[in-house]
């Protein structure tokens, strides 16, 4: 067939770009329902205590409230991101006997406006034991150290409030080390950032006469939803339905369940009118889930040409008071080393460890920035002590297309090698390197310098809900309406989506309608969470697309007595090729299809998965097992200017080369790699979550600096192409959403010792902390 | 966060808004723009039962008295008071500092009579305590700070942008109280109490700024050093005026005034005599900056330490030095 695109790979306006623009798009704080409450939620003011008494006689009685609940209203089951036989679920919707972190909920109030629910909660009366608390997660594995919760009880080792521990390793580390030319030990620690989504989490939940629970959530898919809704309020998957509303971002912030989430719902059943729970920014900042943050050790063995032999790692996620994605990260760190270069011999040992700050959950690229930093950090500092340059150590090392990596996984068609290559020459990298470092003091305060980071990164993988469905009809007009569960939370999805249904059909966008993500009505989806929305619910709907392509042209060939070799569709007409008279539209072909496939209206339906045929996800504990079928590689540089004598950097410019296999949406594709530059730039400079004790010390927009327009750098974008659309064929494209906020902040560090010799082993690279390493600091 | 409940009057003129003022007594608050009051009310930090705004009143744009001198009506906002062609003229020093007040949107709300009147800041304080910090600090009427927990004392600093500027340039404010309209030296407005920033009392209104224009050779400069460099109050500001001999080399007079670091703008007095008589060089301005700081005793504050201050603060204090030398020029209207 021949394969001329129209639709994939161009670039196309985002569906949702008029309503967004124009103010139309509902958001659930848009949502009015008649009757509805207002909730609101009680938090615990302690970092640790014992719950004594909770008394809300008074509460009750203030007038306007209709409904009051505290854990006794619970059916006692716990929840969490992970709960598995090893890690069974430690969270209790609402807290029990104890709280373990400022902002945990303790109750929560319906009443009919904000002003009344806020009264209440002021007069319920709690009262505590404080219990001691720990913060500092070193603090924390010391034997003796509060108790958070015990620890786990398959670690062997002394240690307190271990959550969890992945171990992994293959090759001989001993043998590797010993053969090396060149061994050095580093620590790099990160620090906690905030996502940054500009839409509040806000719920509206309705539980209607007949026992359904109705809600409508700002997420980043429903299916996961649905699944902790229905498990913690102990009602059947079928009775709860979890539907869109338009979603202002997520970056991961949006998975888990929450407070606002379980509460809403549960009054909404004690009432039997809807509730809405709006989080308010502040609380955002005190009592929801941030990043992860970790102490990253790295002991690595390399030969005197920059070949490495060895890699030895220890990990420390910094987890709050419950598992939260603590475990996941542990795992997903050592995932993110493994993909960019070649490593003989490698030990791995991720913690996850409690503490009594506010629990942590997945953050863009969910720990791949982290461990980037790192690395790439440490690989400069090996190329500088053997006297090559950063390009070389690193082409050295790359992984190349086909190679298998330890855990089974196949990188097939990586272009990691080429992505060096272009970003490298695109910025004259060669050229700039080093020249900050011989400047003379006469050039003012300024320098300015350059660096290189890399990364390689998952496209999906297993975590319920593991798959994806799609189901394409078509109208009687000849339009079709695409079924999927997968959510556009920002990126662009439903866009995407119906490029591949529009190329499958040769139909023109405005001719697909989008119904999405509802538990009710769509078929499952993996959620806008695991970077696998164009790979797994890309290929769901191309499967989709083609069976209803082939009941178009079975039909036609049939009617137009051709082979189907000979038809071609265009204009929602299928021809025979060469005879443009000689059509049916896809108008007739429905008809058609009704009356002599016994009534058949024309549905295609596709599903799809990553390691298909796996039947599990990789072991947390032990990393075996496989893990993904598509990897995305990139190289990114950067530039940035330091000023010498208030340490203040910035960064300049960026360049990222990238191997996203094809992109569906050029345009689409661009803005998340802007975006991710503009992320990563505030995780390097400006955005840092303060707490004390487990209490936030600047939750506004105002004292959490998030980057503005000014200061964003320019973002340059050079495609790696390595694969391609066919139509009726699956495709392999890679992820563009999180593996690229990891490689620009590993080279923004890479070029700010560059440009003035200062080594930052610590995120994020305050003014202080540059004049700190310039010894400029009494 | 929810705005409490609260009474609005809009009285008709600045006189009338002072009685009222006075007669509600500590019940009673005057909002301008109310961009700084309104998030302290949100987040429970001030409860007045009555405002009385000055919003609907109008401003009178800037004058040049006989004498030269440039008149300000407090109740201009920040916005109209950046663009002001006069301003720019006679005190650029002025508009660069009202420019550098968090973001267009909040200049178009904030005045300078409630940026000059702004309450201390600190990261413990400024949020709402239901369930973060709720043991009262200092300034909470507690008796403690979180922040130096040994201290006795509170750490909130006084971020005005503008008031560095305004005291640097010897403005003087007209204050309107029930029964008199006083004049008062800027720098007279602060008590460097953080608890209680401001020495004039609850039945007082802040109505006008005169700032004296000297026909001399003036240079000036307003440094602002931020992390984010918009919508963000100052790690520290410093402003400068070097009024010169009429060589233009050497300095007549300094005012250097320190922004951000402490409970209130800071003059630094040592600096100026130091500057007072001197030729301008690269050494002297280093030499000054010098002791600019170890006259200021920065509060280290929202995450930045007092070594990092002081080390920035000398920069940015020479960086400005060299900007108002390179900015010398004569004050418009002086025949030369
Ligand atoms: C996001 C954000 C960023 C900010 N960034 C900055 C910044 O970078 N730099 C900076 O300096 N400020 C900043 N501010 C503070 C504030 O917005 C400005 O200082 C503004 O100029 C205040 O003016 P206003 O008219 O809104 O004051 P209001 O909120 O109306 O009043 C402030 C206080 O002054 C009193 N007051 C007002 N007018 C008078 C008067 N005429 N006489 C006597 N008392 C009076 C009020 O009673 C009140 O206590 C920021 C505020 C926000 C919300």
């Amino acid at each position: 067939m021949e394969n001329k695109l129209d639709y994939v790979g161009q670039r196309i306006p985002r569906k949702d770009g008029p309503v967004k623009v124009t103010g139309r798009a509902k958001y659930t704080v848009d949502v009015q329902l008649p009757g509805m409450l207002v909730g609101r939620i009680l938090r615990s003011p302690h970092p640790h205590a014992k719950i004594l008494n909770i008394d809300v006689s008074r509460a009750e009685r203030l007038k306007g409230v209709k409904a009051i609940i505290t854990s006794d209203d619970t059916i006692g089951v716990k929840h969490a991101f992970v709960d598995t036989p090893r890690y069974p679920a430690d969270e209790p919707p609402i807290a029990k006997d104890r709280v373990l972190f400022v902002g945990e909920a303790v109750a929560a109030v319906a009443a009919t406006d904000a002003d009344v629910a806020e009264e209440a909660l002021s007069l319920i009366k709690v009262d505590y034991e404080p219990l001691p608390a720990v913060f500092d997660v070193e603090e924390a594995m010391q034997p003796g150290a509060p108790e958070v919760h015990t620890s786990h009880p398959k670690v062997k080792e002394p240690l307190s409030n271990i959550a969890g521990k992945t171990e992994s390793g293959w090759g001989d580390i001993k043998t590797g080390f010993a053969q090396a030319d060149y061994v050095r030990e580093d620590r790099f620690e990160s620090h906690l950032r905030t996502h940054g989504y500009l839409e509040p989490q806000a719920t509206v939940a309705s539980y209607e006469p007949g026992g359904k629970l109705n809600v409508l959530t700002s997420s980043q898919g429903p299916f996961f939803k649905r699944a902790k809704l229905a498990q913690t309020l102990g009602l059947p998957f079928s009775r709860v339905r979890v539907h869109k509303a338009y979603v202002g971002g997520g970056f991961g912030g949006k998975i888990d369940l929450f407070y606002h989430e379980f509460c809403a719902a549960l009054l909404s059943m004690k009432t039997g009118r809807p509730v809405k729970i709006e989080a308010s920014r502040e609380e955002i900042f005190t009592a929801y889930r941030h990043g992860e943050p970790l102490i990253i050790e790295i002991k690595t063995g390399v030969k005197n040409d920059g070949t490495l032999v060895a890699q030895q790692f220890r990990v420390i996620n910094k987890s709050g008071a419950y598992r939260g994605t603590g475990v996941v990260v542990i795992f997903l760190a050592w995932g993110f080393i493994i993909g960019a270069y070649r490593v003989p011999n490698f030990k791995y040992e991720g913690y996850a460890v409690y503490t009594n700050n506010p629990p942590r959950t997945a953050q863009r690229g969910h720990g791949c920035p982290q461990m980037r930093f790192a690395v790439e950090s440490q690989l400069d500092m090996i190329a500088e002590k053997l006297g090559i340059d950063p390009l070389e150590i690193r082409l050295k090392n790359a992984r190349q297309a086909g190679e298998i990596l330890p855990n089974g996984d196949n990188v097939y068609n990586c272009g990691l090698t080429e992505c060096i290559e272009k970003a490298a020459e695109h910025t004259e990298f060669k050229k700039k390197y080093g020249q900050a470092r011989s400047a003379s003091p006469s050039m003012g305060s300024i320098r300015r310098g350059i660096g290189i980071g890399v990364s390689a990164y998952i496209t999906g993988s297993l975590i319920y809900p593991n798959s994806s469905s799609t189901v394409i009809k078509m109208n009687d007009d000849g339009t079709v309406t695409l079924l999927t569960g997968a959510l556009d939370i920002g990126q662009g999805a439903e866009t995407i989506l119906c490029q591949i249904v529009a190329e499958e059909l040769k139909l023109p966008m405005e001719d697909i309608e989008v119904i999405a993500a509802d538990t009710e009505t769509t078929p499952v989806d993996i959620g806008s969470w695991i970077s696998g929305n164009a790979f797994v619910t890309g290929n769901a709907v191309r499967v989709a697309g083609t069976e209803v392509r082939e009941k178009l042209l079975s039909i036609a060939a049939e009617e137009l007595e051709a082979s189907l070799e000979d038809l071609v569709l265009k204009d929602k007409c299928v021809y025979v090729a060469g005879s443009p008279s000689h059509k049916l539209t896809y108008q007739q072909l429905v008809s058609l299809s009704i009356q002599k496939r016994d009534g058949d209206p024309i549905i295609g339906e596709g599903h799809w998965r990553t390691v298909r045929g796996e039947p599990y996800h990789p072991s947390l504990a032990t990393t075996k097992g496989r893990w993904s079928d598509s990897y995305a590689f990139g190289a990114q540089v950067a530039e940035v200017e330091v000023d010498i004598e208030t340490g203040q950097a910035r960064l300049i410019r960026a360049v990222t080369a990238h191997d996203c296999g094809f992109p569906i949406n050029p345009t689409l594709v661009e803005g998340q790699m802007d975006g991710q530059v503009s992320m990563a730039l505030g995780h390097a400079f400006m955005e840092e979550v303060l707490m004390k004790e487990g209490r936030t010390l600047n939750p506004s927009w105002l004292d959490y600096r998030m980057p503005t327009i000014h200061n964003t750098a320019k973002s340059e974008v050079i495609d790696v192409i390595t694969e391609r659309y066919e139509i009726g064929r699956p495709y392999r494209t890679k992820e563009v959403g999180e593996g690229y906020v990891s490689g620009i902040l590993a080279a923004i560090a890479n070029a700010v010792y560059d440009a003035v010799g200062v080594r930052l082993y610590t995120t994020p690279f305050t003014p202080e902390k540059i004049l700190q390493g310039l010894g400029k600091l009494k | 966060m929810r705005l409490p409940k609260f009474e609005h009057v809009q009285p008709s003129s600045r006189e009338e808004a002072s009685r009222l003022l006075q007669e509600h007594g500590s019940r009673a608050r005057l909002v301008s723009g109310g961009t700084d009051l309104y998030p302290r009310m949100k987040y429970g930090l001030t409860r007045p039962d009555v405002l009385i705004s000055l919003k609907g009143l109008p401003a009178t744009p800037p004058t040049v008295d006989p004498n030269g001198d440039l008149h300000v009506d407090a109740l201009m906002t920040l916005a109209d008071l950046a663009r002001s062609q006069t301003v720019l003229e006679k005190t650029p020093l002025l508009s660069e500092a009202a420019l550098s007040v968090a973001s267009n949107q909040i200049r178009h709300m904030g005045t300078l009579g409630g940026n000059l009147c702004q309450e201390n800041r600190c990261p413990y304080y400024n949020q709402t305590h239901t369930f973060q910090f709720v043991e009262p600090c200092f300034k909470r009427n507690g008796d403690q700070c979180y922040l130096i927990p040994k201290g006795k004392k509170c750490w909130a600093v006084f971020s005005s942008d503008t008031a560095p500027a305004l005291i640097s340039l010897g403005a003087s404010a007209t204050i309107l109280a029930p029964k008199e309209r006083r004049q008062l030296p800027l720098e007279n407005l602060y008590t460097g109490d953080p608890l209680k920033p401001l020495t004039i009392s609850d039945g007082e209104v802040l109505t006008e700024i005169i700032i004296p224009c000297p026909l001399s050779l003036r240079g000036t400069a307003f440094m602002k050093f931020t992390l984010r460099g918009g919508m963000e109050y100052a790690a520290l500001s410093v402003a400068v005026v070097l009024d010169m001999e009429n060589d233009g080399v050497l300095c007549r007079a300094a005012r250097i005034t320190v922004g951000s670091v402490g409970a209130g703008p800071i003059r630094a007095g040592k600096g100026e005599n130091a500057m007072a008589g001197q030729r301008l060089s690269k050494n002297l301005f280093q030499e000054v900056a010098q002791l600019v700081v170890s006259e200021t005793h920065p509060f280290p504050h929202h995450g930045y330490s007092a070594a990092y201050l002081r080390a920035c603060l000398e920069v940015e204090t020479r960086r400005a030095f060299s900007l108002a030398a390179e900015q010398i020029t004569r004050n418009p209207g002086d025949p030369g």
